[in-house]
């Protein structure tokens, strides 16, 4: 009931593609970071991109949210093209898309609550708005019980958990996960990744760069596997390695 | 909208108590590089007004006429100064005109005196400070004045004395835009470090979607706060300072210092450094903000 709440009237669903990349390259000088990648991503997909460090994992999310820009090619968000947008509109796209970090970027001398009232706040939330949305969105990622604990004062899991409920808190129709297990144990990064396939049931498209071979081979999801920028799988139901070609030997 | 505003305020505010040490540090810095300055612009100001107004008091010769003289010779002799080319003025000082004054400042001196030992003075005031000597040399000629008994004009030492208030006076000037300049760097440079040590949460504001003006706005009212209350402090030190520089050149009974008019008021000071500090402290840390707010 509450996450019907807190996902009702989003946008989510209102372009054909949620992501959608065409012949993108990404350089830095000398360096490639991404190649002629072309892919597209359905609303209310879960995807995991995988790869060696170095592939292009971040720098496709970092496209994504407007924080790099493509050297050529098109990438759609939702059907908005990120490339041509004005850069006053980049904290518009912002809110539309929720991202979650492997060092969880949380404000240290704020508390839970207020971690995520800000992210509202700073987006031009009303007062009450947000105090409707706080609590429903700590209740979605089971940290209801602890609104005024300070980050130092919860455990890693619990801390991502916050992270994931400031990114829920706007309502965005596409989360992105870059790395969002990284810090955490098995175990809790079993219960984070639950937490965020369940987001993707209630209809938000799920990207997650992951080097986290268990969770991915769980989940058999749809998976991107990047090699020194260049796209080199697609897999519908997938695992973190290469099946298709086990397969076939 | 008033919510936006009010919320703005109250970051700004929190931001400044949850950063304590910071703010003390900036706030420190700014009081003690406004305190520098506005006691330079005062001392730069005190100076300038001291040479400005001496030159005046020493193209003045003071003629002290023989006690014994008639009084038809004092006007005698002053018509005759206030003939000579080189004289601008000649203002007479009767002896009576004297005892009154030295009455009202010395009351117990003339109570003890039965009768007024004083002298006619004229005050012959030059029309140029170089033609002082030539004359003193002429009202000091016996054939020419002989009613006048003594002659007393500014001597060497306080010419030099006046030239060196003049060179004091230009490096003041030059002292005063170097420390400005300082100012502005230290000031610059002290927002700069409070904004980088709030890079994360800048960072987070950028990411969930905060608009560049909603990051900055606290940031820069935060820059606004410092910069004005830096400022009331280093006023606050400058007059309590500058008071207490005017009472002991006072009790020195400088003839340099003593009684140039003060027209450089605390008001005028005080509202002078609030100006800078809020310049400095808002657009100081508008631009420091602006490297880490980019869309």
């Amino acid at each position: 009931m509450t996450q019907t709440l807190l996902y009702s009237g989003k946008k989510a669903g209102v372009s054909a593609s949620a992501v959608e990349l065409s012949k993108v390259s990404v350089r830095y000088a000398e360096q490639n970071a991404l190649q002629q990648v072309s892919l597209c991503i359905s609303p209310g997909e879960f995807v995991f991109i995988v790869g060696p460090s170095g592939a292009g994992k971040s720098t496709l999310l970092k496209l994504l949210y407007r924080a790099e820009k493509a050297t050529e090619g098109k990438v759609l968000v939702n059907g908005t093209d990120v490339g041509t947008m004005k850069p006053r509109e980049t904290p518009l796209l912002r809110r539309h898309v929720g991202m979650i970090f492997q060092d969880f970027s949380l404000l240290p001398d704020r508390t839970v609550y207020e971690n995520v009232a800000f992210a509202l706040r700073v987006t031009g939330a009303s007062r009450r708005e947000t105090h409707r949305r706080v609590p429903l969105a700590l209740e979605m990622v089971g940290m209801a019980h602890r609104p005024d604990a300070f980050p130092h004062q919860i455990s890693g899991g619990e801390q991502q958990r916050v992270a994931i409920a400031r990114a829920l808190a706007a309502q965005p129709s596409l989360l992105l996960a870059d790395e969002p297990t990284g810090n955490l144990d098995p175990d809790t990064s079993l219960g984070i990744l639950e937490l965020l396939h369940f987001i993707n049931s209630q209809g938000a498209t799920v990207l997650i760069a992951t080097h986290d071979v268990a969770i991915v081979d769980r989940q058999e999801r749809r998976v991107l596997e990047f090699q020194a920028g260049k796209l080199v799988r697609d897999e519908a139901c997938g695992r973190y390695g290469n099946t298709s070609a086990a397969e076939e030997e | 909208m008033f919510s936006s505003a009010a919320f703005i305020l109250h970051e700004a505010w929190l931001n400044m108590r949850r950063h304590f040490w910071m703010t003390l540090a900036a706030l420190t810095t700014i009081t003690v590089a406004l305190t520098v300055l506005g006691a330079s612009v005062w001392t730069a100001w005190r100076v300038h007004e001291v040479a400005a107004q001496e030159p005046q008091k020493f193209n003045t010769i003071d003629v002290f006429l023989h006690p014994a003289g008639t009084r038809q010779a004092t006007l005698q002799t002053e018509a005759a100064i206030q003939k000579m080319p080189q004289v601008k003025q000649v203002r007479l000082v009767t002896k009576e005109q004297a005892w009154a004054m030295l009455t009202r400042r010395e009351p117990s001196l003339t109570h003890a005196l039965s009768v007024n030992p004083l002298m006619d003075r004229l005050e012959v005031q030059a029309k140029q400070s170089g033609q002082i000597a030539q004359i003193s040399g002429m009202l000091r000629s016996k054939t020419l004045f002989p009613d006048v008994m003594q002659v007393n004009d500014a001597n060497y030492e306080v010419r030099v004395l006046l030239g060196f208030a003049h060179v004091v006076r230009t490096i003041g000037i030059f002292l005063t835009l170097s420390l400005f300049a300082a100012t502005l760097f230290i000031v610059f440079n002290t927002i700069r470090l409070t904004v980088y040590s709030r890079r994360r949460e800048i960072r987070i504001m950028n990411l969930v979607g905060a608009t560049p003006a909603f990051i900055r706005l606290p940031m820069v009212l935060e820059g606004l706060f410092h910069g004005l209350a830096g400022s009331l402090l280093a006023s606050l030190l400058v007059i309590a300072g500058a008071s207490q520089v005017s009472r002991f050149f006072q009790s020195l009974h400088s003839p340099l210092i003593g009684d140039a008019p003060a027209s450089f008021t605390a008001a005028t000071l005080t509202l002078l450094l609030m100006a800078v500090g809020a310049l400095i402290g808002a657009v100081g840390s508008a631009l420091a903000i602006h490297r880490y707010v980019r869309p």
